[in-house]
């Protein structure tokens, strides 16, 4: 029978979309411990660009290598994972879904098993990703409205990421729902928060993963929030930016329509009303 | 002396007497007989016969090792001696230098049995110590710091350590530091007495040969620096298992070492392990306040 390499899932997302409970989730999941995954060691859904994978994988020193000359060479990596994995492999990803200036796309689909993408009210998006930044939340309106927006992009210092474009929040969302490369399973973070059992169990039989229903009602209690925010409160998470007070805050629904004016709440309708109304963010 | 007349180049670095067919303005020159090192242009395979380990861009089995960077070159180390370069069309021989200086030549070292570990060294009093750390903690923009104290300068990023005697030594790389902007800004550094490492990046590169120390030392004390999430300092002396694992994780290009050199490797860590005590230095990610951390390694050292 011929190799599978389609072993990666991306867990794609605009960040603080349910992204990280839903990667504590899945390790508690797999590794089927009765004591919670902690937060500061979830290897098993790394993200797709830290640097020493990188490194790691091509024997190159990213850190003298430009961002082009990086990205030029990411495919290549996520094919070298595919092909060396015996399971399905599991990568968190920021970035959007984009093409190189060869036409290759830099989540190479001969790589690829599917990509779960999380999406989020961009208005509640907004006010937790201020937080994460340590910015007002209104400035983070522009952040979801621009289409140059990219995580570690600059040039004259060191990151340990790789960059990742991630253009607007509606631009991220329909690079990966839409690409039509690779099978997608999309999950509303406010369905994610309704009905945790029913969404996270239709995730995982959409992976195929062979967990029974008991298997996933217990991994989901020990991702709750409160877990989560005491773990955080103990140790701290190191995926925190140093800037915020705190990475596990209340992951509410409907905090955005309460904090912005009517004005900032077009900003974002205006910006992407498309998107908005697909997925059932617009009533009208 | 015009460069004709000193053609073949002739270069010390790591401890090893290197001649070249092209200039390398970064390392030291040097004059002896019988090179150690031969860096040449040439044609390089495609590919190694049944490698014993390898990655996206490069291939290794014992004394042997190749890597190619596109646009750039490809390289390929032979038995500890012999560095053939094959040059893209398109790319400068400053980054061709760039990725050979410490990259390659950390193959070539390992070819050799000889082992560094990812750190700076600095020169203090008849002795050296070692600031380890993974990219971007802060190591080169530290050294400066100490350089700015008359401090002297024996490696950066790359630190060839040996035993001789029972004694841990630190051989001098060469006199050469780089630097981010970012950093340069934070030392207040002008960006002319430096020069761009290549022309897409806002990373420069120093000569520094009056403040290079080009013989080898005994080493007094590694410090790892480690950047964390929140606003305190933090120092700790590492014991045991830890110790050696730190050391192990800080080996520089750990994943170059053939499983032939693998035994010294292992030998040469537990030796510095037993000597020489290392402490880990945990600091704020940003932003990096040099003058701090020269206090918090000052006072280690007394």
């Amino acid at each position: 029978m011929e190799k599978n390499d389609k072993k990666i899932v991306w867990l794609a997302s605009y960040p603080k979309s349910g992204n990280t409970w839903f990667r504590v989730f899945l390790t508690n999941l797999l590794r089927e411990n009765s004591q919670p995954a902690h937060i500061n060691e979830l290897k098993e859904t790394g993200i797709a660009s830290a640097r020493n994978l990188f490194d790691e994988i091509t024997g190159l020193p990213s850190e003298d290598l430009t961002h082009e000359e990086m990205d030029a060479l990411r495919p290549e990596v996520y094919q070298w994972i595919g092909a060396e994995a015996e399971d399905l492999v599991f990568k968190k990803v920021h970035d959007a879904y984009t093409y190189l200036p060869d036409g290759r796309p830099l989540f190479p689909p001969e790589a690829t098993h599917s990509v779960i993408y999380f999406i989020r009210d961009p208005l509640d998006v907004a006010v937790s990703f201020a937080h994460h930044s340590a910015k007002k939340p209104e400035k983070m309106i522009d952040t979801l409205n621009n289409s140059n927006f990219s995580f570690c992009g600059k040039r004259h210092r060191f990151y340990n990421q790789l960059r990742q474009k991630l253009g607007t929040w509606s631009q991220h969302v329909k690079s990966w729902v839409d690409q039509g490369n690779i099978p997608v399973h999309i999950m509303r973070y406010e369905d994610m928060k309704k009905d945790t059992f029913q969404t996270f169990q239709s995730a995982i039989r959409f992976l195929g993963l062979n967990k029974s229903n008991e298997e996933i009602k217990k991994a989901i209690e020990l991702s709750d929030l409160s877990v989560l925010q005491e773990q955080e409160q103990q140790k701290g998470f190191r995926e925190k930016s140093i800037k915020a007070e705190s990475f596990f805050r209340k992951g509410s629904i409907g905090e955005g329509k309460q904090l912005f004016s009517e004005q900032q709440i077009n900003q974002i309708i205006d910006n992407h009303v498309d998107v908005l109304r697909r997925f059932g963010y617009l009533s009208s | 002396m015009s460069k004709e007349t000193i053609k073949p180049y002739k270069y010390r670095a790591f401890g090893l007497n290197i001649q070249s067919e092209f200039d390398i303005p970064e390392f030291l020159e040097s004059s002896f007989d019988e090179p150690q090192v031969t860096v040449k242009f040439g044609d390089i395979p495609s590919h190694l016969e049944e490698p014993e380990k390898k990655g996206v861009r490069y291939q290794l089995r014992d004394k042997e090792f190749l890597l190619w960077l596109d646009n750039i070159a490809g390289y390929y180390v032979q038995n500890g001696t012999t560095i053939s370069i094959q040059k893209a069309d398109d790319s400068t021989m400053k980054e061709v230098r760039l990725f050979m200086t410490g990259l390659i030549f950390s193959a070539l070292l390992q070819q050799r049995g000889i082992f560094a570990l990812h750190g700076s060294t600095v020169k203090r009093g008849n002795e050296a110590f070692l600031i380890c750390g993974n990219s971007g903690a802060g190591k080169s923009t530290l050294t400066r710091e100490f350089l700015n104290d008359n401090y002297q300068l024996l490696s950066d990023d790359i630190s060839v350590v040996s035993e001789q005697d029972g004694t841990i030594f630190v051989q001098p790389a060469f006199p050469f530091i780089k630097l981010w902007k970012d950093s340069m800004e934070h030392l207040e550094m002008d960006e002319l007495s430096g020069a761009k490492l290549r022309e897409q990046m806002d990373k420069y590169g120093f000569s520094l040969k009056d403040e290079f120390y080009s013989e080898a030392l005994p080493v007094k004390n590694i410090f790892i620096l480690t950047p964390h999430n929140k606003p305190e300092y933090k120092r700790e002396q590492l014991k045991g298992i830890e110790k050696f694992n730190t050391l192990k994780d800080h080996t520089y290009r750990f994943q170059f070492i053939s499983n032939t050199t693998r035994p010294f490797h292992f030998e040469l860590i537990n030796k510095i392990a037993a000597q020489i005590p290392v402490h880990r230095i945990t600091r704020p990610q940003a932003p990096i306040n040099t003058a701090d951390l020269k206090d918090v390694i000052e006072e280690l050292l007394e």
